[in-house]
């Protein structure tokens, strides 16, 4: 018998917490679509129309991904902090990595295509409400659209951003694994805790940046993006003037800005996910 | 089947085990007894794998429980004190459990619920605690595990309740089974179990089987005062004196496991002497 990985035990697991859950999954779903309808109505009723536009559409995306991702996970483990609950879950003949799995599953790949499909049905419909009110708009006060013409805005494709795609997708999956192992660790105010606990080990970075790297530069040398130091465009002269310059650069070695890059966007998924495993081995109740 | 070596157990600074050592073999019940807090629940958990020994070993079906690998989670059942069951119909936690479990047999449980008055199409929700805990008792039991541990399974039960259950235990044990039940209710495992081990502080306080206790202790009504002097543990009812003492005559007597308790309880070294090889 493989006590490790079991395709037949993974299902078994996924069907049961589908059908032990599948009411909770359902309304929390809906809910969080009736929060998103609630939020693009806001942004034309206040008339914030350019927030509407293929990178502000894309925003919305990540950024609602990123928010269900973090309370979806936050919730999934957390019932192994009562003993009930965790009593019954670990003493189900499946491996711990099996249930790992099924986690990632829902929290992540599950979780990951039904928000797209979401965000998509609200996407387009709103956007069609919106391009109806604004041609209706435009109909209706023609005289101050004389030099304007209305741009219908077009349902952004997510998936032509390219590297933004995968970036903002590697901090939405960095967010989801940090949830994960945050509600194994803290019983009560998991969500503070875990905010917390990510926005500290965010400043470390800051810090560790700040302090390590940025002293290893020459003065007036900041961080203009992954690898490249740069001074600014605008420096002051003896009598206080501001004086425009053309900036200098500094690159790190290609080799140490991918290898920076790699690290930074697939690396904090699978060691946070690897940290929940062992923090599922080591589970005591 | 299930052996405990030199277990050293605390929680934080709290210790609860210092050394203990027992064995449990297949084809037996036995009975858990203890005080509150004396670390029953605890020894359950070390054995099924939710807790982790500091120090020593406990050895279950010849596996480390703490791994909690599938092949030893299949083999073992755990009834809790608390517990969780999901919202969805009896048929539907059947459906679901049922098939992580190779020896699972539906008409023994089918069967379980009959006698436990359970209808089958209810949904856990809407069952009272003592109805879902018989519900998780009847599926225990036909997952037909090698080791099922009772945590204080009879309470919650009404007085109904207590016997089916009695008579649902007695019934399922073989030979290839071992059944351990933990309580401090010590009435309720009246002629159900057939070895009682004895914990206090973390100690065993006595370990040995029914028919040993039979031959060696004898419990009956007296009216003779120097007979009540000399008991090991005398309490006064309404038909006279009930004593426990040694059993020098050879005639058996019914065993009254509440009275037993109570004697090694207040009497340990005595009855320890009594049963000294």
């Amino acid at each position: 018998m493989n006590d490790t990985l079991s395709t037949t035990r993974l299902l078994m697991l996924i069907k049961k917490h589908w059908d032990e859950n599948k009411r909770l999954h359902w309304l929390g779903l809906l809910a969080a679509m009736g929060v998103l309808f609630a939020f693009y109505l806001f942004l034309i009723i206040t008339s914030s129309y350019r927030a509407l536009d293929a990178d502000g559409q894309a925003m919305c995306f990540f950024v609602s991904l990123a928010i269900v991702f973090v309370i979806y996970s936050l919730s999934f483990f957390n019932v192994l902090n009562k003993k009930d609950k965790a009593t019954a879950y670990l003493l189900i003949p499946a491996s711990q990595l099996e249930k790992l799995l099924c986690g990632v599953f829902y929290c992540t790949i599950l979780l990951g295509i039904l928000w797209l499909g979401v965000f998509y049905l609200v996407n387009t419909s709103m956007i069609g409400l919106l391009n109806k009110l604004a041609v209706n708009d435009m109909e209706k006060y023609k005289s101050m659209f004389v030099d304007k013409k209305f741009i219908p805005k077009e349902t952004a494709n997510l998936f032509a951003f390219k590297g933004s795609f995968v970036f903002a997708m590697s901090i939405c999956c960095s967010l989801q694994a940090g949830a994960l192992i945050g509600s194994f660790y803290f019983e009560r105010y998991t969500l503070v805790k875990t905010i917390a606990t990510t926005i500290g080990v965010w400043l470390l970075f800051v810090v560790i940046q700040s302090v390590i790297l940025q002293g290893a530069m020459p003065t007036k040398f900041y961080l203009f993006e992954m690898g490249v130091y740069k001074t600014s465009n605008w420096s002051m002269d003896a009598e206080g003037r501001d004086v425009y310059q053309p900036s200098k650069y500094i690159f790190l070695s290609s080799t140490l800005t991918s290898i920076s890059r790699f690290l930074l966007y697939y690396s904090i998924w699978p060691l946070l996910t690897l940290a929940t495993y062992f923090r599922l081995k080591e589970k005591e109740i | 089947m299930i052996q405990i070596q030199d277990l050293h157990f605390a929680y934080n600074k709290k210790k609860v085990f210092t050394g203990l050592s027992l064995s449990f073999s297949p084809g037996h019940i036995y009975g858990l007894l203890g005080k509150n807090g004396t670390g029953k629940s605890t020894l359950l958990r070390n054995i099924c794998g939710l807790l982790f020994p500091d120090k020593g070993s406990v050895q279950v079906l010849g596996q480390s429980p703490g791994k909690r690998k599938p092949s030893f989670l299949q083999q073992i059942f755990l009834i809790p004190e608390e517990f969780d069951l999901p919202n969805v119909s009896v048929n539907a936690y059947v459906h679901n459990n049922a098939k992580f479990y190779p020896l699972f047999n539906l008409e023994q449980f089918n069967h379980y619920l009959k006698e436990f008055d359970i209808p089958i199409g209810n949904t856990l929700l809407n069952m009272s605690y003592g109805q879902k805990k018989k519900v998780l008792i009847a599926f225990g039991l036909s997952c037909n595990t090698k080791i099922l541990l009772m945590d204080e399974p009879t309470n919650g039960l009404d007085i109904m309740s207590k016997s089916q259950f009695r008579k649902v235990i007695a019934g399922c044990v073989d030979e290839n089974k071992c059944i351990i039940i933990s309580t401090h209710q010590v009435k309720d495992l009246e002629s159900l179990i057939d070895r009682v081990t004895v914990i206090d502080d973390g100690n065993i306080l006595f370990d040995q089987s029914i028919e040993s206790i039979s031959q060696k202790l004898s419990f009956k009504i007296s009216l003779d005062p120097e007979e009540v002097k000399d008991a090991l543990y005398a309490e006064t009812g309404l038909k006279g004196n009930v004593i426990v003492s040694a059993n020098t005559e050879g005639t058996e007597s019914k065993l009254d496991i509440e009275l037993l308790y109570k004697t090694i309880v207040t009497n340990q070294v005595t009855v320890n002497e009594i049963f000294k090889p």
